[in-house]
């Protein structure tokens, strides 16, 4: 599990420190830094894949860089809670402000506080999982040296770790990029669920024992559907279909066929039922294109998938039905005076006191901005 | 449409309650479909959630009686040191407080109130003898960790037989499950 974020001169967030529940809810105002938060966690997932480089353009890029800071070293690190023993994972990125070019200057991966991996101005150093010295060599500054370590009998804490960072999910949905055909499998959903079908297909191939209870759930969501199928549309190709209706008189839609939020909730179970107990999920504004009457099922389903069905979710959001439902205890409050630096807080007395005495809810106190 | 309108409405202090109660509409066979059942339960981590249970259920009796919808409305309140009695009471003085009139033949409510809490039923559908004074039985790892014990109760519903020695709380409980939800 996903404990611990700390970010420091990336964008808007300076020295931040989040702590993570099993399910988190982000919630603040509009550019207060929660989005740039799950953009930090998507650019690492791609560098610990070993299939970005820290100055590609949506991972650690110049601009990339907080504004107001002549500092050119961007930190993040990573605590994570894996099989009862704690990882911390540590990146330095370094700038060259005149060049625009930048490099990982230090990359550590430690468990327990024993060390797994060091990356020092491009020299590499293994460490065995019982922490005694591995072997050394240099690395490629502009990528993580550590997603390039293949597993080893003797590194499997630090495969572990990989392995972990690598089922990190970053979505923000987006219907109007969803394919209906794929031509491969994908074993990753993209951050904006475009290559849905793609995972799917793989998901049909690798997990046929979900489906079924994920068509019995999009039956009760999608009224009148029977079952999804994969129609070959072309050699390799295939097209997503929803069967509604009766079984004697089928009515087939492909999937660009069925509304934004019939593809939302379609994506969105399939992310609560089929991803598999390693992922984390981390998905910004869920429930932008949901009905009122499916927001809060979808929120039940995901609160009891959280440790079992998945290993965690955050979500960001504005929806006062999801803001209500998850709650002051698992809420991060960002806030922001102007342009300045990011701030997680607390709730504020005030607005505890308003929805502690009854006449608001936590959603209607944030309408009125008297969260913080 | 007719297939989306909701059916129950569950008022609760907390997500035990919530996932508990759920579990047992599902496995009494109540509850098929996740969409028929809404959920307002207390915002976790501010104030008083049994405060908040009393005013959403004047809320919701006031709503059912002035736009007659078909649905049972499901209260869960600890007992804490009122017990069944004393909270009945509390809710009754809700009510009268907003000038509502405290029952109604046409109301459809069931009230569930777990004494000392609903650790304390978790613990008996878990095969211990308890009792109702003591407020330590342990809270489970995880809300979602009662499905047996949900499992257990909704059994004993179907035999109308608790085993013996049973919570007063629970027994209460079960005897407005009959009278409202069957």
């Amino acid at each position: 599990m996903l404990k611990r974020i700390y970010i420091d001169n990336y964008r808007c967030l300076l020295n931040l420190e989040l702590r993570l529940h099993e399910l988190t809810l982000f919630i603040g105002q509009n550019g207060a830094g929660k989005t740039a938060v799950f953009d930090v966690l998507y650019a690492l997932r791609k560098l610990l894949e070993g299939r970005a480089r820290v100055t590609d353009r949506d991972i650690f890029p110049f601009t990339s860089l907080s504004r107001w800071q002549e500092r050119a070293l961007q930190i993040i690190e990573i605590g994570v809670e894996l099989e009862g023993a704690d990882f911390e994972y540590r990146l330095e990125i370094e700038h060259d402000k005149v060049e625009r070019r930048a490099r990982v200057k230090r990359e550590d991966l430690t468990r327990d506080g024993g060390p797994l991996f060091k990356f020092d101005l491009g020299d590499v150093r293994l460490y065995r999982d019982d922490h005694s010295e591995g072997p050394s060599f240099t690395a490629d500054w502009r990528e993580s040296a550590l997603a390039r370590v293949a597993p080893a009998k003797t590194n499997a804490h630090l495969i572990r770790f990989l392995d972990f960072m690598r089922n990190v999910l970053v979505c923000g949905l987006t219907p109007s990029s969803f394919s209906t055909e794929a031509s491969t499998e994908e074993k990753l959903i993209a951050r904006d669920g475009g290559n849905f079908v793609n995972w799917f297909r793989h998901i049909v191939q690798e997990r046929q024992d979900l489906l079924h209870e994920y068509t019995l759930e999009m039956q009760d969501v999608l009224e009148g559907l029977r079952s999804f199928r994969l129609e070959q549309v072309g050699v390799e190709t295939r097209a997503l279909v929803g069967v509604f209706g009766e079984r004697d008189k089928p009515q087939e839609f492909r999937f660009h066929e069925l509304s934004d939020g019939q593809r939302s909730l379609t994506v969105l179970y399939a992310l609560t039922m089929l991803t598999g107990r390693k992922h984390v999920l981390l998905i910004d504004e869920p429930v932008n294109f949901v009905g009122l009457t499916e927001i809060q099922p979808w929120l039940v389903d995901l609160a009891e998938a959280c440790g079992s069905r998945i290993s965690q979710a955050v979500l960001a959001s504005h929806h006062p039905e999801v803001i209500d439902y998850i709650g002051a205890d698992r809420a991060v409050l960002f806030s922001r005076d102007g342009i300045g630096p990011t701030r997680v807080e607390s709730l504020s007395d005030k607005s505890k006191h308003l929805v502690a005495d009854g006449p608001l809810r936590l959603s209607q106190v944030m309408a009125r901005g008297w969260e913080s | 449409m007719a297939r989306r309108q909701v059916q129950y409405v569950l008022v609760c202090e907390d997500q035990q309650q919530e996932a508990f109660v759920r579990r047992f509409l599902k496995e009494t066979g109540l509850l098929k479909n996740r969409r028929k059942l809404r959920i307002e339960r207390a915002s976790a981590g501010i104030g008083s959630a049994e405060q908040f249970v009393r005013a959403q259920y004047v809320k919701e009796l006031t709503v059912g009686r002035r736009h007659p919808v078909e649905r049972t409305l499901i209260i869960v309140i600890d007992g804490d040191k009122y017990g069944v009695k004393g909270r009945l009471r509390q809710l009754d003085k809700a009510c009268d407080e907003k000038g509502i009139d405290v029952r109604m033949s046409t109301d459809r409510v069931a009230k569930f109130i777990p004494t000392w809490n609903i650790e304390t039923w978790l613990a008996y559908l878990a095969g211990d003898t308890v009792n109702e004074h003591r407020k330590d039985y342990l809270r489970l790892p995880r809300p979602s960790d009662c499905t047996k014990h949900a499992k257990e109760l909704a059994a004993m519903c179907k035999e109308r037989r608790l085993r013996e020695p049973a919570p007063e709380s629970l027994k209460a409980a079960c005897s407005d499950y009959h009278k409202s939800l069957r």
